[in-house]
């Protein structure tokens, strides 16, 4: 397609070329591709927006301040829980700490859900259901397997 | 060629799209401008929940919980978002009907007036409670509202109120005295009675959004609403979606999974709404012949029937029963619903409809009607 005498590589689309890569480079770690953290991460929004994502392996204490209110989430052990709150009812803080996807804690006075989510396992593989089908993913046989239960869709409660 | 630019088929109109592009590119910044386009519009794709072959899930906070809807692979993105969008605006018209707690809603102007004329939904609600109301002989009444208010299960403080005040407020409960001419759609409340239809809304609502869903042409759905599941049809490989019910003792763990398919799922405990005061536990299911937490012997009750309202009510309704009145309920209506006990003892009993969809590392006890 190139006519005669035309160059095909000119120093003005090695600038462009770099600055394409840079800025791909940029968003690829901006959005976290394809180096994202793999395996379970803590995810907590409040009314339905990211407020951050932890992993759960690292033990560590969130506080989650919308407001003039808030709720303390610990991550220790690889299990979540939340320890205080200024909500009026506390269900967040009775509620049983969560260690596998498909979990979670709601606290509805401050509309905050922390959730256990296996990033590895949301996209790619043949063999997931879905993200919220939590017995494909994680460890086999580890996650979504309440009582020696797998392959939980849902809860009853 | 030209022609078939010009035609909107969407799967041919990007082929001949992209065909068109690749032969533009005449020089290498463009190849990879393109490519860098392609890499970013991947990127959006995978963070995005539902791409081709997964999942797509809403998350909405609504009458009073937090809902998940999750319908299954299979469905056009288009087409789910669609019916998505169309399930949340429905879950918010109800929430508006029907919710104590928004000034300008139905239930919030028949309990100031004393009554009126009851919309669509709102008739049907009523007359459905009604219903359940005659055949568990009161242990499911909407006119429960002003004893859950004193306890502060509706809004407000918890605290326990006092035997007067409590006594005072049981002789209002009584969706018999309620005048409801069904030609005109009048409902009258007596002096000082109030409706909550907040027992069976959240049935309502599943059963309403499966109508909405199959009107779109969703084939597999799982619908949260707060723990009352509501189900589409099956999994898209064919197989039943597995619902754990939740160990009332440790909510960590279950006491055993339902494999089902369309129908409607509710449990009602009393583990997971409550208050603790002077060393004792009070819990949200109000008995309303007592005014007091429900306390026969039941720890929750897993009601599986196709019908989300009925499923919702029967679930509250056999839970103040308590077992023996919960079991002989059952074998009157077996052809209409089935569902799993447990004891305070930590007996699980399940109804015969139930025994091949059940599974348990726990022992059971299988009821059959004869």
């Amino acid at each position: 397609m190139n006519q005669a005498g035309e160059k095909l590589f000119t120093r003005k689309d090695a600038g462009l070329l770099a600055a394409v890569l840079l800025v791909a480079g940029a968003a690829a770690l901006f959005l976290g591709l394809p180096g994202r953290a793999q395996g379970e991460l803590v995810r907590i929004t409040v009314d339905g927006r990211l407020y951050g994502e932890y992993e759960l392996a690292r033990d560590r204490n969130i506080r989650v301040e919308e407001g003039t209110h808030y709720n303390e989430v610990v991550i220790r052990d690889k299990k979540v829980y939340v320890t205080e709150a200024d909500c009026p009812d506390r269900y967040c803080v009775k509620h049983h700490e969560i260690t596998k996807s498909m979990e979670t804690i709601v606290c509805l006075p401050h509309r905050m859900v922390v959730e256990i989510v296996n990033v590895g396992a949301t996209k790619w593989s043949a063999e997931t259901d879905g993200i919220w089908e939590s017995g494909s993913h994680g460890k086999p046989g580890d996650a979504g397997k309440p009582g020696g239960f797998e392959n939980i869709d849902g809860y009853t409660e | 060629m030209g022609v078939e630019c010009l035609n909107p088929g969407e799967g041919k109109a990007q082929k001949v799209k992209n065909k068109m592009i690749t032969t533009r590119i005449t020089n290498i910044s463009h190849a990879f401008l393109w490519i860098f386009c392609c890499l970013f519009s991947m990127t959006g794709c995978s963070l995005e929940k539902g791409a081709a072959g997964e999942n797509y899930t809403r998350e909405v906070f609504a009458m009073d919980t937090y809902m998940t809807l999750t319908l299954y692979e299979g469905e056009a993105v288009s087409d789910a978002t669609a019916a998505l969008d169309a399930a949340v605006n429905e879950i918010e018209r109800l929430d508006r009907l029907l919710s104590t707690g928004k000034d300008d809603s139905e239930v919030v102007a028949l309990n100031r007036n004393g009554g009126g004329i009851l919309s669509e939904d709102t008739r049907e609600l009523w007359e459905s409670s009604l219903e359940i109301y005659r055949e568990t002989e009161g242990a499911f009444d909407v006119t429960i509202y002003p004893v859950m208010r004193a306890w502060g299960f509706a809004g407000g403080e918890f605290r326990v109120p006092e035997e007067g005040e409590l006594q005072e407020l049981t002789v209002r409960v009584n969706s018999s005295l309620v005048q409801w001419k069904a030609s005109s759609g009048k409902l009258t409340l007596p002096g000082q009675t109030e409706l909550d239809f907040g027992g069976i809304a959240k049935g309502y609502t599943g059963r309403k959004l499966a109508e909405i869903l199959s009107s779109h042409g969703v084939k597999s759905a799982l619908l949260d609403l707060g723990g009352n599941i509501q189900l589409v049809g099956c999994k898209p490989d064919g197989s039943k979606f597995k619902i754990a019910i939740r160990d009332p003792e440790n909510s960590a763990d279950a006491v055993g999974v339902l494999a089902l398919e369309d129908t409607a799922v509710v449990t009602s405990g009393g583990y997971e709404r409550y208050f603790e005061e002077g060393g004792l536990t009070y819990h949200h299911i109000i008995d309303p012949s007592t005014g007091c937490p429900a306390d026969r012997g039941l720890s929750s009750v897993t009601v599986v029937c196709r019908d989300g309202t009925l499923a919702d009510g029967y679930s509250t309704a056999l839970f103040i029963m308590g077992t023996e009145k919960a079991i002989s309920f059952w074998k009157e209506h077996e052809q209409i619903f089935d569902a799993v006990f447990v004891t305070e003892e930590g007996q699980i009993i399940v109804t015969s409809g139930l025994e091949k969809c059940f599974t348990s590392d726990r022992s059971y006890r299988i009821v059959r009607a004869e």
